[in-house]
């Protein structure tokens, strides 16, 4: 990489790390998912029996309602990031490279950049991503 | 982008989009933060009424600093893709297309990203 290019080695070795990168990311964000179910076990019991006030029951399960929304809708945003957003990290830098690469499975691309138009696919760009790796 | 090469124009696009793609995710992983500490704020005080019995106060307290840990520690290993992650993506893609983009590692001498730093360093 000295002369400013990127051996084969390098780019599948970045690009396997790429990939584990975002599969981390993932875990992570199931992680939190599992967390938050461990403490609704703890809760609901709580919540149904006798040691809480009606009051504060109500108030707390409203609360605690509204913070499983909010969770989940951005460890949403992150998995999308994670699975989505990696897929085409990998796709664009592979043509960077001038080699084949898939156009990922999942073609919504919502969340990248409004000015970002990538290609339509071509016949001929239409390889497996690993192929390329390869 | 109908050549198999992309143009500058197309680089630059890309790297400002995946550059506000691993900001989106930091912004997901603060509101994440943001949420807890406001159901975190909510809890405490009805901890410490009179409303909920003493016998399962400390039940609960436990269960949500449990979950209070694995949050800060998940959380904080997204916002650690999301910056360190992205900053290497952007340095592969730029060197890819023969750009000169400053080396992640001279900014951070601990690179969280192991494999890509064992890359650098048998180059």
């Amino acid at each position: 990489m000295e002369n400013g290019k990127l051996t084969d080695e390098e780019v599948h070795k970045f690009l396997t790390g790429c990939e584990n990168l975002m599969r981390l990311g993932t875990h992570f964000t199931e992680n939190i998912r599992n967390a938050l179910g461990d403490l609704r076990k703890t809760y609901d019991p709580v919540l149904h029996s006798n040691y809480v006030d009606k009051a504060v029951v109500e108030l707390l399960t409203r609360s605690l309602g509204d913070f499983e929304k909010k969770i989940e809708s951005n460890l949403e945003g992150i998995n999308k990031i994670c699975t989505r957003g990696g897929q085409w990290l990998v796709f664009y830098l592979g043509k960077s490279l001038g080699k084949s690469s898939e156009m990922p499975q999942h073609p919504d691309r919502s969340f990248l950049n409004e000015q970002f138009k990538p290609p339509a696919t071509s016949t001929e760009q239409v390889q497996g991503t690993k192929k390329m790796r390869a | 982008m109908a050549t198999k090469y992309p143009s500058e124009e197309d680089v630059s696009k890309f790297l400002k989009a995946s550059e506000d793609l691993m900001n989106l995710g930091i912004t997901f992983s603060h509101n994440i933060d943001s949420a807890f500490l406001e159901f975190k704020k909510t809890l405490e005080m009805m901890i410490k009424s009179n409303f909920v019995e003493r016998a399962v106060v400390e039940m609960v307290s436990n269960s949500f600093d449990k979950l209070e840990s694995k949050v800060k520690s998940n959380l904080e290993s997204i916002v650690n893709i999301c910056t360190e992650g992205g900053q290497w993506y952007s340095f592969y893609l730029g060197k890819a297309v023969g750009r000169k983009v400053d080396l992640p590692l001279s900014r951070r001498p601990q690179s969280s990203v192991p494999d890509v730093a064992k890359v650098q360093r048998d180059s």
